[in-house]
C-alpha cells in the first residue's frame, strides 16, 4: 500500500535535540534523519508500507523520534520540535460507485450492493478516466449497475458518452433493458448496435470504425416512423431504420455496463440520458468543441469532438 | 482473479470475505454473487485478494474462459 506524506518541521537551534528521525523511506526499511535547525522545512515523501504480517509491526507505524546527532536515547528536558501541515494521502485506493444518482429528478438511481461488481470512480488513487475524460470505469468482467424504472413507450431516445477497450468484436453493453432483446445499446470496437423494439425486433447496427480506447457520443432515436443512430454527431451509415411497425419497449429495470450478468463492458461511461419520447427535434448538432441542443451540450461538456 | 469450485465452496468463500469486511454501509452488503458455469458443473467467484486461499479447496485462475459466457440469444 502506498502513501504520500507531506509535513513541515521546525527544530530550534542551540538545544540538545538537533534532528528528527522520520519514517519517510520507501518500504519503511529504515528512516531518514531530518537535521536542519533554525527554520521551517517542508518534506514530501512517497511511502510504500509493508503488508500485514511482513517485517516488523513497527514498520507500519508513522512515528517521529527526537535525535541528538548520535542517538534517540537521551534526555532532552524542555527541548521542543514542531510539526505542522501533516497530510497523509493513500495513493493506491480504489473508489467504488455504489450508486450512480439519477440527475433528472425521477429517482431512477442505478446501484449494486455487491462490492466486487461496483465500477470504479477512483482507480489506484486517481480519478478514473477513459480516453482522457472523467468516467466511471467498468472492468469488462463483473462491473454493472442496475436501476429500477418504468419505461413503456413506442418512442424513446437515449444519449450516452461511452467507450470500450475490449478486444475487437467483444460485445460491450452500455445500456440494457431487463426484458431480453427489448432494448439495449451495445458497443463493439467497430460498431454500435441498438435494439429499439422487441415486437417486432428492430435493431440499428451502424459502423463506427475501429475506435477502441476512444470515448464517443452515441445518440439513438426511436421515432414514430424511423429510428436513427448518431455517432459523434454524425448519422450512422445504416440509419434510418423504418420503425413504423414498432411495438416499442416495456422495461422495469435498466442495466448499465452489462446485459444483466453477461456482455460486460470493459471501458468507461461518463453520461447516460434516456427519454421516453422522440427527441429528434432536440437532437442538435456537434461541432469541434461545441454544437447545439442536446448533442452540442454534451460535446461542449465532455469535449469529445 | 477468480476462484473456481463447487457451489458450497464459493458460497463459503463469499461468507468468509463478508465476515472479514463486516459491511456497514447503506448500499454495499455483500462481496460477490457466485457465478454458475453454463453447463452447471462448477461455480466461480471473484477473488478478494491474489493470495491463494489454500484452505478453501478452490482453484485460483487469472480469468474465466470464454466457456463461462452464456450463449447470446
Amino acid at each position: 500500500m502506498s502513501y504520500t506524506v507531506t509535513f513541515d518541521y521546525y527544530i530550534p537551534s542551540e538545544q540538545t535535540i538537533t534532528g528528527l528521525i522520520a519514517p519517510i523511506q520507501s518500504g519503511n526499511t529504515g528512516s531518514t534523519l531530518l537535521n536542519v535547525t533554525g527554520s521551517w522545512q517542508s518534506v514530501s515523501a512517497n511511502i510504500v508500507v509493508r503488508d500485514e504480517g511482513v517485517g516488523n509491526a513497527n514498520d507500519r507505524k508513522m512515528r517521529f523520534y527526537a535525535h541528538n546527532g548520535t542517538t534517540t536515547g537521551f534526555a532532552a528536558d524542555d527541548d521542543v520540535f514542531y510539526l505542522k501541515n501533516i497530510v497523509v494521502t493513500q495513493t493506491t485506493a480504489d473508489g467504488h460507485v455504489t450508486t450512480w444518482y439519477d440527475q433528472s429528478g425521477f429517482g431512477n438511481h442505478a446501484s449494486n450492493s455487491n462490492e466486487s461488481e461496483q465500477p470504479l470512480i477512483v482507480d489506484g488513487g486517481s480519478v478514473a478516466q477513459f480516453d482522457g475524460i472523467n468516467s466511471i470505469e467498468f472492468n469488462g468482467t463483473s462491473h454493472e449497475l442496475a436501476a429500477s424504472l418504468s419505461l413503456s413507450t413506442t418512442a424513446f431516445s437515449s444519449f450516452s458518452v461511452a467507450g470500450t477497450d475490449g478486444a475487437a468484436g467483444t460485445n460491450a453493453q452500455a445500456i440494457f433493458g431487463s426484458n431480453v432483446t427489448a432494448f439495449y445499446s451495445q458497443i463493439r470496437s467497430y460498431d454500435l448496435e441498438t435494439r429499439i423494439s422487441s415486437s417486432p425486433i428492430l435493431t440499428l447496427d451502424d459502423d463506427i470504425g475501429n475506435n477502441p480506447n476512444q470515448m464517443q457520443l452515441f445518440a439513438s432515436i426511436n421515432g414514430t416512423s424511423a429510428g436513427n443512430q448518431y455517432i459523434d454527431g454524425t448519422i450512422g451509415n445504416r440509419s434510418p431504420l423504418d420503425t413504423s411497425s414498432s411495438g416499442g419497449i416495456s422495461e422495469t429495470s435498466v442495466y448499465i455496463g452489462s446485459a444483466n450478468g453477461q456482455r460486460y463492458l470493459g471501458g468507461g461511461i461518463s453520461e447516460i440520458i434516456i427519454f421516453n419520447s422522440d427527441q429528434s427535434t432536440n437532437l442538435g448538432t456537434v461541432t469541434t468543441g461545441g454544437g447545439t441542443l442536446i448533442q452540442g451540450n454534451i460535446n461542449t461538456y465532455f469535449d469529445i469532438v | 482473479m477468480w476462484y473456481i469450485g463447487t457451489r458450497e465452496e464459493v458460497e463459503a468463500y463469499n461468507q468468509k470475505v463478508n465476515e472479514a469486511k463486516a459491511y456497514k454501509g447503506s448500499i454495499t452488503s455483500n462481496w460477490a454473487n457466485p457465478r454458475q458455469h453454463p453447463d452447471g458443473s462448477k461455480w466461480a467467484i471473484i477473488a478478494h485478494t491474489t493470495e491463494p486461499d489454500e484452505e478453501s479447496g478452490l482453484t485460483l485462475v487469472e480469468e474465466l474462459g470464454e466457456d463461462w459466457n452464456p450463449t447470446e440469444e
